[in-house]
């Protein structure tokens, strides 16, 4: 296991256009390996746009700088695309809702083999499936059944691993818990921090679900997004100790 | 009774391409590709001309630069239809419909100036085997239509005919994983519409004219002959819906011919399709919901 997984967002400033007033200023964030880093924040706080930046996805009137740190690599990120899109390539994101990620009608490792696809997919054969994390062998999903006969938590697992099929390093979840009954968020919490345990795969989880989080508190680091009363900018500072 | 069998048998090899092509767009993907109707007059009107101007050649040179011809013809509505839904960002539905206005303007030039291209004077090039005994336009269209057959099975199974069913069953999925939808957006209704415009070529050969009023009617045609072959394969494995075309065009036929047998005027014949069609969406529809109007295919 590589500690050098971790990711280090340096001097990240934003604003949503040049006459605005700025967004994030100069703010400081390390993500830790090998656990769940949750982000917390009220409707609106800049948790998704967060996860934006993160994405490499920012539109041409937006405005951007900062340094990222992440496995001995240093990405500049700046409004130019493509040092954007470099860094961008390593992070996938889970949405909220599922069922937009998969093809509900085929089976759970077609929906696997399909995320694995290229840009412009041609006349060859799918691809053979990737080894997946071995402790996935232990949670008895069928491979050969039809997605749409799943349930909420086994669509949720499928979405990460589909998510993962493309040299994925950062993983972002968004409210991965929302939609799901408490064995399914169990189901799932209890995947990610597998995941996270046996893979070097940074896992980041936008999450309001404080009790579920708490069960979790062992493995976990908590970032609070929050905004500036008197300035108006986003400031993250970590909260495993205030929280709980 | 034979002869009966024969027209069913040519007709349907005729329309074998279409209704594969119809699978792809309608089928698989679910759009409402109207533009096959286009495809099917310019493949047999671009495939007339090229066998015009081949008039004197080698039947085999002849028949693959008409063949490639009219499937390139067909495939470039395709692509005008494609374009117009991802480029100019109209609706499928509306750009099928303005793509059948401007090619009905285009193959009005074409078939200049009688309105029709007559081949009665040029050679046929299905009849690349002449020494065989009886039928040997029907045998190569049977050769042809395996042919197509074959294709499609192994296209189904390739990474492009998973999207193309993918896409039918959830459009956003692509871009998720980094997956251009406009490219299979493109391929799909390029593949769909090339088939056609060979079912066109196939057809212009066979009756030995093409006109540009041909291809009305096709899409309804195409509707029915895939709503009846799943009937008939509705309850069999997926890997075998490849076979969803050609049985349901044939079926098609044979319905077409029973009741020109009992002496239906076939002016109607278009009315009992769209009786058709409704009655068995509508059961379908009662019985499962609009999950079943869902056909996948790979």
């Amino acid at each position: 296991m590589d500690n050098n997984y971790c990711l280090r967002l340096e001097n990240l400033s934003f604003r949503f256009s040049p006459a605005s007033p700025h967004f994030f200023k100069n703010i400081e964030i390390e993500f830790s390996p090998h656990k769940l880093n949750f982000i917390q924040g009220k409707n609106g706080s800049g948790k998704s746009t967060l996860f934006r930046i993160m994405q490499g996805q920012i539109a041409p009137q937006e405005e951007i700088s900062g340094v990222f740190h992440f496995n001995d690599q240093i990405f500049t990120i700046t409004n130019n695309e493509s040092s954007n899109r470099s860094f961008g390539s390593s992070v996938a994101l889970v949405h909220q809702n599922v069922t937009v990620m998969i093809a509900d009608q085929f089976t759970f490792e077609q929906n696997l083999q399909y995320a694995a696809m290229p840009k412009y997919p041609g006349l060859s054969a799918l691809s053979k499936l990737k080894s997946l994390p071995p402790f996935v062998e232990t949670l008895g999903l069928d491979y050969a059944k039809p997605v749409d006969r799943m349930s909420g938590g086994q669509k949720q697992i499928l979405a990460i691993l589909m998510a993962l099929q493309k040299d994925t390093r950062i993983l972002l979840l968004d409210e991965p818990t929302a939609a799901l009954d408490e064995k399914n968020a169990n189901l799932i919490m209890h995947f990610l921090q597998e995941l996270a345990k046996t893979t070097n795969i940074l896992i980041i989880i936008i999450s309001h679900d404080q009790q579920l989080m708490s069960s979790y508190k062992e493995l976990s680091a908590f970032f609070l997004v929050e905004e500036d009363v008197k300035s108006k900018e986003r400031r993250v500072k970590r909260v495993d100790k205030e929280l709980f | 009774m034979f002869d009966i069998l024969l027209i069913i048998l040519e007709l349907s090899c005729i329309h074998v391409p279409l209704i594969f092509g119809a699978y792809i767009s309608m089928s698989l993907m679910k759009v409402p590709d109207l533009s096959i109707e286009a495809a099917y007059v310019f493949g047999a009107l671009v495939g007339a001309r090229i066998l015009i101007f081949c008039s004197g050649w080698p039947l085999v040179i002849s028949f693959l630069l008409v063949s490639s011809m009219s499937l390139c013809a067909g495939a470039f509505v395709g692509l005008i239809s494609s374009l117009l839904t991802t480029q100019a960002k109209i609706p499928p539905l509306l750009s099928s419909i303005l793509t059948i206005g401007l090619f009905h303007g285009i193959n009005q030039l074409m078939s200049r100036p009688s309105g029709y291209i007559s081949l009665t004077n040029s050679s046929n090039v299905l009849n690349i085997f002449p020494y065989l005994p009886q039928h040997p336009e029907l045998i190569m269209m049977i050769l042809i239509a395996l042919c197509f057959v074959m294709v499609n099975y192994l296209l189904f199974r390739t990474q492009l005919g998973h999207c193309f069913a993918i896409y039918g069953n959830n459009q956003q999925f692509f871009s998720f994983y980094g997956i251009s939808t406009s490219y299979i957006f493109i391929a799909g209704i390029m593949i769909s519409n090339a088939l056609a415009g060979y079912a066109g070529f196939l057809s212009a050969q066979s009756t030995n004219f093409a006109d540009g009023m041909m291809g009305i009617g096709k899409p309804l045609l195409c509707i029915t002959a895939l709503v009846l072959g799943k009937i008939f394969l509705g309850r069999y494995k997926k890997n075998i819906t490849v076979l969803v075309a050609p049985l349901g065009i044939g079926c098609y036929f044979i319905i077409q011919q029973m009741l020109l047998q009992v002496g239906f005027n076939l002016k109607y014949f278009t009315a009992v399709q769209a009786l058709l069609v409704l009655v068995v969406l509508t059961i379908a529809y009662r019985k499962k919901g609009a999950q079943s109007m869902n056909q996948l295919g790979v």
